[in-house]
């Protein structure tokens, strides 16, 4: 492998993103500030505004960032000398960057609203205990974000290479199987939406951080090399018009 | 450096279309070639599987003696300028200089920034603001500071206008002269640039037609002038590629060679003889009934 151009790969990716990662945070940070300061002036709240909303958009956000890995940046770089395998790797460097602002934004929001809530006093209001009430809940939700994270950026990712590899119509059909891997990475963790909804259709409380952990690492590496196996002899097509 | 291409029986297949049918060619590095062939007849399928753009769907290509496909030390070597450039829409041209520039080991900023210059690009600019012509710029810019030792130009300067493909032309064959390396220029502009070529190459319908050095390939035809009714008489019953008269004179194109007797009559008759042109011998042997009889 070629380390130096896999480096170069994702110092460039994260230098063309930053301004779309940092003006999604400039955008949504204060939103929530704003959204979870108004309830705690009105002292009225029974769930984690931070965990129900703030908590889902951005993993979406990651899944669109995912898309474009293939679908938009691969052509630019194979057509700059890039192997294939190369760029799998660079982009790889890329989303672990990328899921671990996330994470650690993530965390720090919990640590802020956790913060409010307290003086606020309307922790005892809460229906589900709050998720980091002190520094190990913290450091465990932020592996639960990070992980989260990087299988939403892989699921992302090969959703965008089934479409580059196969198409529009069969993109499309692949989707709810390119969803898999983060339906089993939140599914480990509790995560809001989707595992806190199947761990309450089959009946489970969240699983121990581990189990997570195992669950997440196992569905991040089959979306990885399933990834791989799209992208490491598909032909590049005209990106720009 | 300058790299060799050998592709050997190569077969590029679309679903159930053929592109590229059992072609085999051999290019020597340090050359500049061109690649002609009409619409469809399987240029860029050629050049994508040489510069590891797609695998081939039968036979082999090799760069240097090695299949340049998933080949890190060959295809940073390899440098494939195709009519789009390969960045988003909404990059600017300073993002996409600047990753070519991380990108290609032999990058010459100086010269990236006097090819601006001359083509005037705008580097806040993002691509979809970009002119045909100022995006066909962009990519011959790349192609031309990445000093790869195979440069590949697919039709990338067609979009410009005539002073800046002339432009262009110029900066090809100057830099190739300080620069040695294999370049290959695919297009239909024949007579603009053939002159640029040391060898040309003519596929039709993903076969091989012709390739040999470019005068060579013009030897195959004598272009006959003079007045009409003699170069009519002295053409009657040769292939014609091109006929044009002006007043009482006739320029007629012929296919094929002439005998030493032939040319001594010829001149006898206040005839001149000149190389057949390139555009009119790519016209003849890609007829649809040219490619199959010259094959």
């Amino acid at each position: 492998m070629t380390t130096s151009t896999a480096s170069i790969v994702s110092r460039s990716q994260l230098r063309s993103s930053l301004p779309m990662i940092g003006g999604y945070w400039a955008i949504m940070l204060p939103v929530y500030v704003t959204i979870v300061s108004v309830v705690v002036a009105v002292g009225d709240t029974d769930v984690s505004i931070w965990a129900t909303s703030g908590g889902s958009a951005p993993k979406y956000f990651l899944l669109a960032v995912g898309v474009m890995l293939t679908t938009a940046f691969l052509p630019t770089y194979v057509g700059n000398g890039v192997t294939r395998r190369d760029f799998a790797y660079g982009a790889s460097l890329y989303i672990l960057a990328v899921a671990g602002v996330y994470a650690v934004v993530m965390t720090l929001g919990y640590v802020f609203e956790y913060t409010l809530y307290t003086s606020a006093d309307l922790m005892g209001n809460l229906n589900d205990p709050y998720p980091v009430q002190s520094a190990g809940d913290a450091l465990t939700q932020l592996v639960a974000e990070l992980c989260v994270g990087i299988a939403y950026l892989c699921c992302g990712w090969v959703m965008g290479s089934c479409f580059y590899r196969f198409g529009t119509l069969w993109g499309i059909v692949l989707i709810p199987v390119t969803i898999l891997p983060a339906a089993v990475t939140e599914t480990g963790f509790d995560s809001l939406w989707l595992g806190y909804a199947i761990d309450n259709w089959l009946g489970i409380e969240r699983p121990p951080l581990p189990v997570g952990v195992l669950m997440a690492a196992v569905s991040i590496v089959v979306a990885w090399f399933a990834n791989f196996a799209l992208i490491r002899a598909v032909a590049i097509k005209k990106v720009s018009g | 450096m300058t790299l060799s291409v050998e592709v050997n029986d190569l077969t590029v297949r679309y679903r159930d279309t053929v592109a590229v049918d059992g072609m085999t060619l051999k290019l020597d590095g340090g050359k500049i070639y061109g690649l002609l062939g009409r619409n469809g007849s399987g240029k860029t399928s050629v050049l994508s599987v040489v510069a590891a753009f797609r695998r081939a769907t039968g036979g082999a290509v090799l760069v240097d003696g090695a299949p340049p496909f998933e080949n890190a030390a060959l295809t940073r070597q390899i440098c494939f300028v195709r009519d789009r450039v390969d960045a988003q829409d909404s990059d600017c041209v300073r993002k996409v200089l600047r990753i070519a520039r991380a990108l290609r080991p032999n990058w010459d900023e100086e010269y990236a920034q006097a090819l601006i210059e001359r083509f005037d690009l705008p580097l806040k600019k993002r691509i979809s603001a970009l002119s045909r012509g100022a995006k066909s710029a962009l990519s011959v810019t790349i192609g031309l500071a990445a000093r790869a030792p195979l440069t590949i130009f697919d039709e990338s300067y067609l979009g410009m206008d005539a002073p800046s493909r002339y432009a262009f032309y110029d900066e090809v064959l100057s830099d190739y002269m300080a620069h040695p390396r294999t370049i290959i220029v695919s297009t239909h502009l024949i007579e603009e640039v053939g002159s640029l070529f040391e060898e040309v190459v003519i596929i039709d319908k993903g076969r091989l037609v012709a390739h040999d050095e470019t005068e060579a390939l013009r030897g195959r035809g004598v272009a006959v002038t003079g007045p009409a009714d003699a170069v009519e008489a002295f053409t009657a019953g040769r292939t014609v590629l091109g006929d044009q008269r002006l007043g009482g004179t006739r320029s007629t194109t012929v296919y094929g060679q002439l005998t030493d007797e032939e040319r001594t009559r010829a001149r006898a008759a206040g005839l001149d003889l000149g190389p057949v042109g390139l555009q009119d011998l790519f016209v003849h042997l890609t007829a649809s009934h040219g490619a199959e009889a010259h094959r």
